[in-house]
């Protein structure tokens, strides 16, 4: 090997990346972790905006059914509260005595 | 592991498995790139946006030459849209021609340095490769997609140039 080969091959040796570099790896996860963070927001996004659409193209129907649903619940409003009262008034009825007279 | 299955296993979801193709490749991918680039910081930006798009696209290795060949492939397209979009290769040409008080003491590793950014970017990627990291020509060419006797003809040229620059000759 001539003088200029041996000095080209020292050239390359000085040039070349450590065989391993700590930091360099922490750098490569970090763009990892960032690039995975992207795509999950942009999947949520693009989930939200694929909900967002179908409830705006079948809000029509949804709003049908929902009055219904609230149409139902008003009916039924006086019978409730008159099952709650009766379902206070067991609970009150039912009560542990007070014990006045403990001394 | 063998590179493959390493590729194989991280393309299933392992974060160990590419954790450890970047271990292994990492000083490769580094070298080619920094006597490619000739700047550090562009080198280590260049390299670690080609294992963040190894990462992404596992599913597109198909084992036909060696993980390093294929990452060196990706680093190299990388680093010639960094090239053409900055013009870089004009700017150091220029340096070159006048290298300033600074490089006045004669030092043959500055020669070097200055003799391998003279090349062409194509052929500063193949020395870079076949004799700086010891590829065959044969990975030469699959990694920078160009045809096995232009990396050989760059290659015989690109040795020439920097054997003249530590003052010795091609023979």
């Amino acid at each position: 090997m001539s003088d200029a080969e041996t000095k080209l091959a020292a050239f390359w040796a000085e040039t070349a990346a450590p065989a391993y570099d700590d930091d360099f790896e922490l750098a490569v996860e970090e763009r990892i972790a960032r690039r995975r963070l992207a795509i999950s927001l942009g999947l949520v996004t693009a989930g939200g905006m694929g909900v967002a659409v179908g409830v705006t193209a079948m809000w029509g129907e949804i709003s049908r059914h929902v009055s219904a649903l609230v149409g139902a619940f008003d009916a039924a409003g006086p019978a409730l509260g008159a099952v709650t009262v009766v379902l206070m008034a067991l609970s009150w009825l039912d009560r542990a005595p007070v014990r006045a007279f403990d001394d | 592991m063998a590179g493959e299955n390493l590729v194989k296993a991280a393309r299933a979801g392992s974060r160990d498995a590419f954790r450890r193709i970047v271990e292994e490749n990492q000083a490769a991918v580094r070298s080619f790139l920094m006597r490619t680039l000739g700047n550090a910081a562009d080198a280590e930006d260049i390299a670690q946006e080609t294992f963040l798009a190894a990462w992404s696209s596992l599913w597109l290795y198909r084992g036909q030459s060696s993980v390093r060949t294929w990452l060196c492939g990706i680093a190299w397209k990388k680093a010639l849209t960094l090239l053409r979009s900055r013009g870089r290769e004009t700017r150091r040409m220029a340096q070159i021609e006048d290298p300033g008080p600074v490089h006045e003491k004669h030092d043959e590793r500055l020669d070097a340095q200055a003799a391998l950014a003279s090349l062409p970017a194509e052929q500063r990627a193949a020395v870079a490769l076949c004799l700086g990291a010891e590829f065959s020509h044969a990975e030469a060419a699959e990694a920078l997609k160009l045809p096995l006797g232009t990396i050989k003809s760059h290659v015989q040229r690109g040795r020439a140039k920097l054997l003249a620059a530590f003052g010795g000759s091609d023979e």
